[in-house]
């Protein structure tokens, strides 16, 4: 991984969602605003297309890290660990799905986006300390289910977009190097 | 070098792990510091990049049919008639409450807040949050002083538009309209808190609507509700996380009815006067006490389409400097 670039490409990306999410952000009025998780999306690309694990988990913790620093309240850090849990859980079953399928693409954005996101609305409460707020759990979540499912159908979008540039993030493995589990 | 280079990778993500652990458990104590910070250093792309999305949304609402849009305007000339209304009943309650308990108060205009002497520092919304979990946004606003409230102008009739007659006929009337309130400052930006989000509390009072004909439950019996028994009553909304507010506990005997006004309570240290926040939508009974009801408020300010703001900040502290 090319750590410099990769980090610039964090901080382009979330800018894009902040602005993304007025533009594209669904309003409810049972559950609030729902918006897509473009962030999750380039962190599977990450999973999918990067062959060392720790570089994988070492990138999504970044954006991760970088979605706490913009999330406006709540704890800095929960979001950094559930996307190095959720990176590490997807990661072990990638060789079940071809990258360059979109349904693949889906369903693993989708996956990840549910993953990281229940942990964080879990971690943010229970650092929250403050019972009332887990009467909203539920609505949390479905909230956090319907965010999954917007990443998803956008999945295709964010990968053909950072294929293109993939070739300046990931530095080619030296020889015929096997893959690091 | 060679002692960094000797560092395995898998140490590092130990460290990251435990640095992220870490950060967790710290909590607010560094969060709101390093927020500044990156809200600080992503205000170059965020502003502009908010600017433009607020811009095609709101050009995307200009392209629907001619008829959506004079509907649009229709609704604003109504609503500042309804805007008027408040203000004559806030000020005829007012009159009466004076001559009731005989006590001395200001004199209250038809202009709020100018009997409450402050200055209205601009601010303007440059990020909203990368996650939908909360109601807050980032204002590009320097030194503002955590827990000032902040609100917006409206300006309900463009007067500069073509407009029929009969709506010409209506003032074009600045108003204030309750947003949120400051959670949180740095060097350049502030973090705000809307009305909307699930951790907002605020002390607020309810101005029912004398359009509404309703009987109320007063000291001694039951009679129509008028200008001279019209009390304000007082209590606390909250945030509901879905774009509105609701307001629990209120006797069910006050007979609040959807289409009445909830303003700030004049008792509230940072804003001593009465603006509006809402207005009530659905009266729902609760379920654990039948003399009880819990009140769905819908804000008056368009929250969606926040951009400039302005921070309610009382005369002494803008003299030390609290400026854009």
């Amino acid at each position: 991984m090319r750590w410099f670039l990769w980090i610039i490409l964090a901080y382009l990306a979330l800018a894009v969602q902040n602005a993304l999410g007025i533009l594209v952000g669904i309003h409810t009025s049972w559950l609030g605003d729902i918006r897509p998780d473009i962030l999750a999306a380039a962190a599977v690309f990450v999973v999918l297309t990067v062959r060392n694990l720790h570089d994988v988990i070492i990138a999504c913790w970044l954006l991760g890290l970088g979605l706490d620093l913009t999330s406006g309240q709540g704890a800095v850090g929960p979001m950094a660990l559930a996307y190095s849990g959720a990176a590490f859980m997807v990661f072990k079953v990638r060789d079940a799905f071809f990258r360059d399928r979109l349904s693949s693409q889906i369903i693993m954005t989708a996956v990840f986006a549910l993953l990281a996101h229940t942990a964080w609305i879990t971690l943010q409460l229970i650092l929250a300390m403050r019972s009332g707020h887990w009467g909203s759990y539920g609505r949390l979540l479905l909230q956090a289910c319907l965010l999954t499912v917007y990443s998803g159908l956008l999945a295709p979008i964010i990968f053909a977009l950072m294929g293109r540039c993939s070739r300046w993030l990931i530095a080619p493995a030296a020889g015929r190097g096997s893959r690091e589990r | 070098m060679s002692f960094i280079a000797s560092i395995s990778k898998k140490t590092v993500v130990l460290a990251l792990l435990l640095a992220a652990g870490a950060l967790s458990l710290l909590g607010h104590w560094v969060a709101d510091d390093l927020r500044s910070l990156v809200q600080m250093s992503m205000l170059p792309l965020s502003q502009p990049g908010t600017g433009l999305a607020l811009t095609i949304r709101d050009r995307a609402d200009d392209l629907g049919p001619p008829s959506r849009l004079w509907q649009q305007r229709l609704e604003k000339a109504r609503a500042s008639t309804e805007t008027l209304r408040y203000a004559l009943q806030a000020e005829r309650t007012r009159l009466e409450e004076r001559m009731r308990i005989d006590q001395e108060e200001k004199d209250t205009q038809y202009r709020l807040l100018n009997a409450f002497p402050c200055e209205l520092v601009a601010a303007r919304m440059v990020a909203e949050q990368s996650l939908p979990y909360g109601d807050t946004r980032v204002l590009r606003a320097s030194a503002a002083k955590p827990g000032s409230y902040v609100t917006t102008i409206d300006l309900l009739t463009d007067r500069a538009e073509a407009l029929p007659e009969d709506l010409l006929a209506m003032d074009a009337m600045d108003t204030k309209a309750l947003v949120g309130r400051i959670i949180s400052s740095g060097t350049a930006t502030a973090q705000l808190q809307l009305i909307t989000d699930a951790d907002f509390q605020l002390g607020a009072i309810i101005l029912r609507d004398l359009n509404k004909p309703r009987e109320i439950d007063t000291e001694h019996r039951r009679e129509p509700l008028t200008a001279r028994n019209n009390e304000y009553i007082a209590t606390t909304i909250h945030g509901d996380g879905r774009g509105g507010l609701i307001a629990t506990d209120v006797f069910k005997s006050h007979n609040v009815l959807p289409g009445d006004w909830v303003g700030t309570d004049k008792r509230s240290k940072f804003m001593p006067e009465r603006i509006r926040i809402g207005r009530v939508t659905e009266v729902k009974p609760d379920s654990r006490n039948a003399g009880l009801v819990t009140l769905v408020i819908a804000p008056v300010a368009d929250l969606a389409s926040l951009r400039d703001v302005y921070i309610v900040v009382p005369v002494q502290a803008s003299r030390t400097g609290a400026k854009n």
